[in-house]
């Protein structure tokens, strides 16, 4: 421990106020002297908790019911999400009612300038389907289809 | 930073914000980490190793309790600390002991003190053995609880003056003043040790 004066340790033990230069001092003191860690931590064995203490101290932390935190962030999200979620389901029954049905997969359109008996059934098809869409009843027009009957006769 | 005091500032916080969402888990990493340290500083501030171990599980429900309370602006060791701090002074309250009201020089009274810091060389030169231990333990347990308390605080936990200030509440001159003190007093024990005498 470093000189420190009779007048300054008496300052200390009646913990006055002390000057710059005192505290200065004192710093010193406490600087120079500073290797007592060691010899506090090795002077008692530190008691250890036993498990008992452990699960006994577990039981009242189980038993106490904190609030959880909740936040107002914590509560717009929460309920930003569920007004999103049903304006969301809101809006897919609004078009399910309108459309009466569910939509039907409509067939791959097939170029109108392929005139085969294929293109023809898919055509009469997608009219019968729109005119159900629709809820009207059109007949349908006979399709003049050129017909390659000799390739057909072929087969 | 000692063996024992070491724990990652960043892994407190995060455990503390877990333990904040209700996970016990959480929590009891946070009590694995610490319960050692508050045990080992709560059983130099109360008279029986029952009543240590009595407060110390009275840190950890008051920290649980209180978790929302905690700020980042001191470290969680200064917080569980704080709470050890004030549980041993109403422990002590209520035991009727008023520890607050002694002065910080009970133990190190007398002209004799001062002339015995002059004289004596510091610990580094000691060769510790259980006789010795014994003496500072005694030291220790014989200093007022306000010096001892800064003492085990620094000297045991290695807290910085200013953490120590945060903790207990005051001033960070009057942690340097209390420290010089108590050091003052453990030179003291081990000199009347070293001449033959009684601590």
């Amino acid at each position: 421990m470093s000189r420190i004066s009779q007048e300054l340790y008496e300052k200390i033990l009646r913990e006055e106020e002390l000057s710059p230069a005192e505290q200065l001092a004192l710093e010193e003191a406490l600087a120079t002297d500073s290797a007592w860690s060691d010899f506090v931590q090795d002077a008692a064995p530190r008691p250890e908790p036993s498990m008992a203490w452990r699960s006994q101290l577990n039981v009242r932390l189980s038993e106490i019911r904190r609030p959880v935190r909740r936040t107002w962030l914590n509560w717009r999200s929460g309920a930003g999400l569920a007004a999103v979620a049903a304006c969301g389901a809101g809006l897919a029954f609004t078009i399910f009612a309108r459309s009466g049905q569910a939509p039907v997969p409509a067939m791959a359109e097939a170029p109108a300038s392929e005139l085969s008996l294929e293109s023809a059934i898919a055509a009469a098809h997608r009219d019968t389907q729109r005119q159900a869409d629709l809820g009207v009843y059109i007949p349908a027009q006979p399709t003049l289809a050129a017909y390659n009957w000799e390739e057909l006769g072929a087969n | 930073m000692s063996r024992a005091n070491r724990h990652d500032a960043a892994l407190d916080a995060a455990l503390v914000e877990n333990a904040r969402k209700n996970e016990a888990e959480a929590f009891g990493r946070i009590v694995d980490a610490y319960q050692s340290r508050i045990i080992g500083f709560v059983s130099r501030m109360v008279p029986t190793e029952e009543d240590a171990l009595d407060v110390a599980q009275e840190v950890f429900i008051r920290a649980y309790q209180h978790l929302d309370r905690f700020d980042s602006r001191s470290s969680l060791r200064t917080w569980l600390f704080k709470i050890a701090h004030n549980l041993c002074i109403d422990r002590a309250r209520r035991a009727k002991r008023t520890p607050l009201q002694l002065s910080v020089s009970a133990g190190v009274q007398g002209e004799s003190d001062w002339d015995l810091l002059d004289q004596t060389e510091g610990p580094e030169d000691l060769v510790i053995n259980q006789e010795l231990r014994d003496i500072v333990e005694e030291a220790i347990a014989s200093m007022s609880d306000k010096l001892r308390e800064v003492l085990l605080l620094h000297e045991e936990q290695e807290m910085a003056y200013e953490e120590i200030s945060q903790a207990i509440k005051v001033p960070v001159g009057t942690v340097k003043s209390r420290l010089f003190l108590a050091r003052a007093h453990l030179k003291r024990a081990i000199a009347n040790y070293q001449n033959g005498g009684e601590a």
